[in-house]
C-alpha cells in the first residue's frame, strides 16, 4: 500500500461524507420543511373576509366584540387540567361506559354527565404526548411542525398567538396554581400562582395537596376571570403503578371531590355569579397506556379529556369525538376574544347550543375563515385558493385534490349560509331558522372538520426535488464508502497473507446478510420500535458463528491425520509453511488459545444478554419488569451500592488496562493518579446527588463535575500529545525480545486508546443515571472480552469483520443503555450536570455525549483493536508492520462509515416508501433522527481514531 | 482413525430403511406436538407446557428405541445399559445447553417461564442432542466433526446431523416475528420457535434423506 493509494482512498471517503453530509441535508429540509407560521396576534381583522396576513397590534376589545357579533357566553372560566387523566375513565370507550371501578372512583362527576350538566370529549392529543406541547396545543390550538417538536423540547415562552396572551390582552385577571411548566409558558401573565414540580415522580400526595390549599381562597374571591388548576398527581400514580394502580381509585376520588367543591361553589344554586357565567373545564394534556407511561401514538395515550360544565343543562347527551387543540377556538368564541391564528381546531358545536342561530353560524365562519387563511399559508400555490380570497365565484381547479375538496366544501358552506341568511331576514320564523340553519352548519362542520384533520396531520408541501437529491447523494456516498472499503478489504487480505476467499468462510456472508436483513427490518414499524431485538439477535448469532469457528480448532491437534484437519487448520488459522515448522507447539498453544477464546466469546454472550434484560426497550414490552425497574423502585441504597461498586470496578479494569502497558512507564502511573482521583470526585458528586446529601445540583456539586470534566479532558489531550514523545526520549527497546509487540507506532496507540476509553467510562459514570452504572461496566467488560477474542483469533477472523462486530455491538449497546427509538428515552436531566448556566450547545453536547455513550466506546474499542498485535501473525519486520496497520485503521475508517451510511441511506429510502404510513410522524420520523445522530456519532469517532493515528505517525 | 474402522462396520442400508430412519421421527414429532394433545384437549398455544411435555417424553422414549436399536446394529455401543446410560447423560446436558442459548438469545429468564422452558429444552434436545448422544457417545471428535464443522459420515450419522442442524437453524428463524406487533398468541415464547424448529427438523429429515440416497450410501459403500 503506497502512500498515493491512501491519499486516493482518504479523498474519496473524505469526499463521500461530504456528501453524505450535503444528502442529509438536502432530505431533511425536503421532508421536514418547517411549517409555515403565521406571526402577531389576531384581532379585528380576523372577522373580515380577506386572506391577508396582515394583524392588528393592539385590538380593541369593545370594537372586537362588536364586530364578532357574537354574545359572550361565559365571563369566568376554570381550567382544571388532570394530567395525564384518560378520557376512558369518565366517558368510556367505543360506546361502552367507563369500568365501574372508576365510576364509582368518581361519583359526582358521573352524576353532571348523566343530569347533562356536563359533556364530555375524547380530546385526541397528538403525539408526542408529554406535557409542554400538549399544554401549546391546547391554548394555541396548533400542532408544530415535528422538527419543531423535536428541537424545542425545552423552549421556554409560547411566543405563538394563544388563548392566554388572547385573555391578558382583553384584560383578564388570571391565576395558576400546578404544574409550572404554565409559569414557563407564560410568564408574567398569571396575578396569582403557585407552581408545583414533576421532578420528584414517587410523591403522589404533596403535587396535589399544594395546588388544592389555594382552592378554598381563590373560591371566595371574585378578582379573577381565569383560573387554572393543573394537577400532576395522577400522571406520578400512572408513572408508578400504570392505570391498575392501587393509588389510582384513592387520585380520581380526589379529583371528583375537588370538581365536587368547585361545581358547588361556582355552579351550585348557592352561588354568588355577580352577573358573570362561568364554565368550569375538566380537560387533560394526554392519556396513559396500561403501564402508565405516555409520549407515543397509541389510542390509551391520546386519549385525552375536554369535559365541560356550565349551569344551563346541555340539549343532549353527547360522547363525541373530539380533538385537543378543539379547545382554543371554542373557547375563544365561547368567552368573545379571537382565535388564535394558527388555530387547526374546530369549534365544538354542543357548547353553542344555546346561542341563536345567527350567532352559532356566524362562529363557524369565523372559525372557517381562520382556517381558510391558514390553508393559504400552508398551501400558497393553489389556485383554488387564490380565486376563493378574491371573491370569485367560479369553477375552482386545482392540482392537490385534498385542497380542491376543502375549497368545494367552503364554497358549498359559504353559499348555503348566504342563501340561509337572504330567507332569515325575510322571516324570523324560528323553524325555519332552525331547520335550515342545520342544514348550513353541517356544511361548515363538514369543510371545518376536514380542513382540520388535514392540518393537523401536518401534511405541507413537500420538497420533492430536495427528497430525491438527499436520497441521490446518500447513495452515492454509500457507493464511494462500498468501493473504499472493498477496496481496504481486498488490501488486508494481501497484507495479512490469508488468500481466503470473502465468500467461502459463513461468518462473513452470514454477517454481510444479517446488515443488510437489519437494514430492510426498517420497512415494520414494529422492528423500529423494537430494534434492540433485531441489534441483540444479530450480535448474538455472529457470537454464536465464532464460537463455532473456536470450537472448530478446538483440539483439533489430538487427531494428527485425516488431510481434512490439516486442510481445515490451514485454512482457518494460519498458512501452512507456519503450521510445518511449529506444529507440536502450535498444537498446545492451539488447545490454549481456543479455550481462552471459549471463555472469552461465553463471557461476551452472556453481558449481551445482561444487557439486554437491563432496560425493557422498545414499545410493546415496556411495562414489563426488567432489571433497571427492580433497581429503581427497591431503596436507594442498594441503587447506590450497584453504581458504586461498578464505578470501582470500571476502575480496576482501567488501571489494569494502562498500568498493563509495557511502556511508558512514568507517564502510565501519573494517569492512573489522576484517575484516582476523577474516579474519587464522581463518587463524591454521585453521593451528594443521589445519596439525598442535596436534592439539586448547588454550586459545590457544579464545580466537582467542571472539575472531572477538567481532569478527564486534559488528560486525553495530555497523553495524546506527550506520549510520541514520551516514547522517544525514554529509549525503550520497542519490539520486545520473545513477544510480536508491533512497531512503537502501535504500542504508542494502543496506550492512548486506552487512555481515551478509560476517560469515556469515566465520563459516563458521571453523567449517567445511577440505573446505568452496571450497564457501562457490562459494555467496558463485553469490550475488553471481545478484543481479547478477536486478538487471539488472529487472522481466523478478517479483520474488516471484527470492525463490523465492534460497530454492531456498539448500536446493540445503545439500546441496552436505555435508549429507544423515541425521543421520549433522551435523558434531558443529565444534560445539565455541571453546567452553571443554561446553554443549548452544550446541554445538547451532553445529552448527544450521553446518549451516544455506547457507540463512541466501541469506536474507541476499534482504536484498540487496531493498536493490538495479533497472535499467530507476527509481524516480519517494520515496513511490513505499518504497512498493516495502514490498512487496518483505513479499515477502522471506512467500515463504520459504510455500516452508518448503509442503515441512513435504506432507512432514507424506507421514510419515502412510508410517506404516507399512519406512523410516519411518530415512529418513523423519531428514528431518522437516530439515525441522523448515529451517523454524527461515527464521525465524532473516525475523527477522534484518525486524528489520534495520524498525529502519531506524523510524531515517531 | 476412529471412525474409518467404524465405518467398516456399518452394514449396508437398504432405501428402505434409509427411509424409515428418517420418516419415523418426524412422524414421532407430529403426534408428540399435535395429535396426542388434541386428543386430551390441549394445544401448544394454549397450554405450552402441557404440550411440550407430552411431545418430549414420546420423542426420548421413541430417540431411546430407535437409535439404540439402530446404533446397536452397527455395533457402535458396546451395550444396551450403554445406550442407556448415554440418553441419560446427554438429555439434560443438551437440554441445559439449549436453553442457555436460547436465553441467550433472549428467551426470557423470568421464573414465571420456568417449566415452559424447560419443557421446550427437553423437547429440543431429544431430537437434536439426544440421537447424536447414543451415535456417539463420548467422542469429543465426533461430537466436534458433526456439530461444529458438519461433517456426517454415512447414513445414520447425517440422520443425526442433518435434521439437528436444521432443528436449531429453524428454530433460529422461529423467533423472527416475535418482536412484532401482530399480537397473536403464538407469538409467545416458545411456540413460534417450537413451530419453527418443527419445521426446521422436517426440512432437515428431508434433506437428509435426499443426501443419504444420493451421496452417504455411495459413501459407504466406496469404503467397503
Amino acid at each position: 500500500m503506497t502512500g498515493g493509494t491512501c491519499m486516493k482512498w482518504s479523498a474519496i471517503t473524505m469526499s463521500g461524507t461530504l456528501v453524505q453530509i450535503i444528502g442529509i441535508y438536502f432530505f431533511v429540509m425536503g421532508f421536514f420543511p418547517v411549517k409555515p407560521t403565521l406571526k402577531g396576534n389576531s384581532g379585528v381583522e380576523s372577522l373580515r373576509f380577506d386572506c391577508s396576513v396582515e394583524y392588528d397590534m393592539d385590538p380593541d376589545p369593545r370594537s372586537f366584540l362588536e364586530k364578532l357579533e357574537i354574545q359572550p357566553q361565559f365571563h369566568r372560566i376554570v381550567l382544571m387540567v388532570v394530567d395525564g387523566l384518560p378520557a376512558e375513565f369518565l366517558i368510556g370507550r367505543d360506546k361502552q361506559p367507563p369500568r365501574k371501578e372508576f365510576r364509582d372512583a368518581m361519583p359526582y362527576t358521573h352524576e353532571l354527565l348523566l343530569n347533562k350538566k356536563a359533556v364530555g370529549f375524547h380530546a385526541r392529543a397528538a403525539p408526542p404526548t408529554v406535557t409542554m406541547p400538549r399544554l401549546k396545543a391546547m391554548v394555541s390550538g396548533s400542532i408544530a411542525g415535528f422538527l419543531d417538536v423535536a428541537f424545542n423540547f425545552n423552549t421556554q415562552v409560547l411566543l405563538d398567538d394563544n388563548l392566554i396572551g388572547q385573555l391578558k390582552r382583553f384584560g383578564w385577571r388570571m391565576a395558576m396554581y400546578g404544574d409550572e411548566t404554565w409559569l414557563r409558558l407564560f410568564p408574567d401573565s398569571f396575578l396569582r400562582y403557585d407552581g408545583v414540580s414533576s421532578f420528584f415522580v414517587k410523591d403522589t400526595v404533596e403535587v396535589d395537596h399544594n395546588v388544592s390549599r389555594h382552592l378554598n381562597e381563590e373560591l371566595s374571591r371574585y378578582d379573577w376571570d381565569l383560573l387554572v388548576l393543573h394537577y400532576l398527581g395522577l400522571d406520578h400514580v400512572g408513572h408508578l403503578g400504570g392505570r391498575r394502580s392501587s393509588l389510582m381509585v384513592h387520585k380520581l376520588q380526589e379529583m371528583d371531590n375537588i370538581v365536587a367543591q368547585l361545581h358547588t361553589s361556582l355552579l351550585g344554586d348557592g352561588s354568588k355569579d355577580l352577573g358573570r357565567e362561568t364554565l368550569l373545564v375538566i380537560a387533560s394534556d394526554h392519556g396513559m397506556t396500561q403501564g402508565g407511561n405516555h409520549g407515543g401514538a397509541s389510542f390509551e395515550e391520546t386519549d385525552a379529556l375536554a369535559l365541560f360544565v356550565r349551569k344551563r343543562p346541555f340539549l343532549e347527551y353527547f360522547d363525541g369525538r373530539a380533538f385537543q387543540v378543539d379547545l382554543a377556538p371554542t373557547l375563544a368564541l365561547l368567552v368573545g376574544v379571537p382565535i388564535p391564528k394558527n388555530n387547526v381546531g374546530a369549534l365544538l358545536l354542543p357548547l353553542f347550543d344555546s346561542l341563536p342561530a345567527t350567532e352559532m353560524l356566524r362562529a363557524l365562519e369565523v372559525n372557517s375563515w381562520q382556517i381558510l387563511k391558514l390553508l393559504r399559508v400552508r398551501y400558497p400555490k393553489s389556485s383554488c385558493l387564490k380565486s376563493i380570497c378574491s371573491g370569485q365565484k367560479s369553477i375552482y381547479k386545482d392540482n392537490n385534490e385534498e385542497i380542491q375538496k376543502f375549497c368545494h366544501l367552503f364554497s358549498i358552506a359559504t353559499d348555503a349560509h348566504e342563501s340561509w341568511r337572504k330567507s332569515s331576514c325575510i322571516s324570523t320564523n324560528t323553524s325555519c331558522i332552525s331547520a335550515d340553519g342545520e342544514a348550513v352548519s353541517k356544511a361548515y362542520l363538514s369543510f371545518l372538520h376536514s380542513a382540520s384533520t388535514w392540518l393537523a396531520r401536518g401534511t405541507t408541501q413537500k420538497d420533492s426535488f430536495l427528497i430525491f437529491s438527499g436520497c441521490f447523494f446518500m447513495l452515492l456516498s454509500m457507493i464511494f464508502f462500498m468501493y473504499v472499503s472493498w477496496k481496504i478489504i481486498l488490501e488486508d487480505y494481501i497484507a495479512s497473507k490469508s488468500m481466503v476467499l470473502l465468500i467461502l468462510k459463513p461468518e462473513n456472508w452470514i454477517t454481510v446478510a444479517g446488515v443488510c436483513g437489519h437494514a430492510l427490518s426498517f420497512n415494520s414499524s414494529s422492528l423500529v420500535e423494537e430494534e434492540q431485538f433485531t441489534l441483540h439477535f444479530l450480535q448474538v448469532t455472529m457470537w454464536c458463528l465464532f464460537l463455532r469457528g473456536t470450537i472448530q480448532r478446538l483440539g483439533c491437534f489430538q487427531s494428527m491425520s485425516p488431510d481434512s484437519y490439516k486442510l481445515l487448520w490451514d485454512r482457518m488459522s494460519c498458512s501452512g509453511e507456519h503450521f510445518k515448522q511449529k506444529r507440536e507447539d502450535a498444537q498446545q498453544n492451539q488447545l490454549i488459545i481456543s479455550l481462552k477464546q471459549a471463555f472469552a466469546g461465553l463471557l461476551v454472550l452472556i453481558t449481551a444478554r445482561l444487557l439486554r434484560g437491563w432496560h425493557r426497550g422498545g414499545v410493546n414490552w415496556t411495562t414489563l419488569p426488567d432489571i433497571a425497574k427492580w433497581l429503581e423502585e427497591s431503596d436507594p441504597l442498594i441503587l447506590q451500592a450497584f453504581h458504586t461498586v461498578s464505578l470501582a470496578t470500571v476502575y480496576g479494569i482501567c488501571c489494569w488496562l494502562i498500568l498493563n502497558h509495557k511502556l511508558f512507564f512514568r507517564l502510565k502511573y501519573v494517569v492512573a493518579e489522576i484517575f484516582t482521583l476523577a474516579v474519587v470526585l464522581i463518587e463524591t458528586y454521585n453521593l451528594r446527588i443521589h445519596g439525598g446529601i442535596s436534592s439539586h445540583a448547588d454550586s459545590f456539586s457544579i464545580m466537582i463535575a467542571q472539575v472531572v470534566y477538567g481532569l478527564l479532558g486534559g488528560t486525553v489531550c495530555a497523553v495524546l500529545l506527550l506520549s510520541p514523545f514520551l516514547l522517544q526520549t525514554k529509549g525503550e527497546v520497542v519490539v520486545l525480545p520473545g513477544k510480536n509487540s508491533g512497531t512503537e507506532f502501535q504500542t504508542c496507540l494502543n496506550f492512548i486508546s486506552k487512555v481515551f476509553l478509560s476517560s469515556w467510562c469515566f465520563l459516563q459514570f458521571l453523567l449517567q443515571k445511577p440505573v446505568n452504572g452496571v450497564p457501562i461496566l457490562l459494555l467496558l467488560v463485553q469490550l475488553i472480552g471481545s478484543l481479547i477474542f478477536f486478538s487471539l483469533s488472529g487472522s481466523a477472523l478478517n479483520f474488516w469483520l471484527k470492525v463490523l462486530m465492534l460497530y454492531l455491538m456498539g448500536s446493540s449497546g445503545h439500546m441496552a443503555m436505555g435508549n429507544t427509538n423515541t425521543l421520549a428515552t433522551v435523558d434531558v436531566a443529565g444534560a445539565y450536570i455541571g453546567l452553571n448556566q443554561h446553554s443549548i450547545f452544550l446541554s445538547g453536547l451532553l445529552a448527544f455525549i450521553i446518549t451516544y455513550a455506547s457507540p463512541i466506546i466501541h469506536m474507541l474499542g476499534i482504536l484498540l483493536l487496531v493498536s493490538m498485535d495479533d497472535i499467530g501473525n507476527p509481524i516480519v519486520d517494520k515496513l511490513e508492520g505499518n504497512n498493516r496497520f495502514f490498512v487496518r485503521i483505513s479499515l477502522s475508517c471506512s467500515i463504520p462509515l459504510l455500516l452508518s451510511s448503509v442503515v441512513l441511506t435504506s432507512f432514507t429510502f424506507v421514510m419515502l416508501l412510508m410517506q404516507g404510513h399512519l406512523f410516519i410522524w411518530s415512529v418513523f420520523s423519531p428514528k431518522y433522527i437516530y439515525v441522523c445522530f448515529t451517523v454524527l456519532s461515527t464521525y465524532c469517532g473516525i475523527i477522534i481514531n484518525s486524528v489520534a493515528s495520524l498525529y502519531v505517525y506524523a510524531m515517531i | 482413525m476412529a471412525v474409518d474402522t467404524q465405518n467398516k462396520g456399518y452394514s449396508r442400508y437398504s432405501i428402505w430403511k434409509v427411509f424409515l430412519l428418517h420418516f419415523l421421527p418426524p412422524v414421532v414429532l407430529f403426534l408428540g406436538i399435535w395429535v396426542l394433545p388434541y386428543r386430551q384437549g390441549l394445544n401448544l398455544i394454549e397450554h405450552p407446557a402441557e404440550t411440550l411435555r407430552i411431545a418430549g417424553v414420546l420423542q426420548v422414549f421413541f430417540s431411546i428405541v430407535m437409535y439404540s436399536f439402530m446404533s446397536l446394529k452397527e455395533r457402535r455401543c458396546p451395550s444396551v445399559w450403554m445406550a442407556i446410560w448415554r440418553s441419560i447423560l446427554s438429555l439434560p446436558i443438551g437440554a441445559f445447553v439449549l436453553i442457555f442459548i436460547a436465553i441467550i438469545f433472549g428467551a426470557p429468564w423470568e421464573l414465571e417461564h420456568r417449566l415452559k422452558s424447560a419443557f421446550w429444552g427437553q423437547l429440543i434436545s431429544a431430537i437434536v442432542v439426544l440421537p447424536a448422544g447414543i451415535v456417539l457417545g463420548g467422542s469429543w471428535l465426533d461430537w466436534q466433526r458433526l456439530f461444529a464443522s458438519t461433517r456426517p459420515q454415512g447414513v445414520l450419522e447425517y440422520s443425526v446431523c442433518i435434521p439437528a442442524h436444521g432443528a436449531v437453524i429453524g428454530a433460529w428463524f422461529g423467533a423472527w416475528p416475535m418482536p412484532l406487533d401482530w399480537e397473536r398468541p403464538w407469538q409467545e415464547w416458545p411456540v413460534s420457535v417450537t413451530y419453527g424448529m418443527a419445521a426446521g427438523y422436517f426440512a432437515g429429515e428431508i434433506i437428509s434423506f435426499i443426501l443419504s440416497v444420493v451421496k452417504a450410501r455411495n459413501e459407504v459403500s466406496k469404503e467397503d
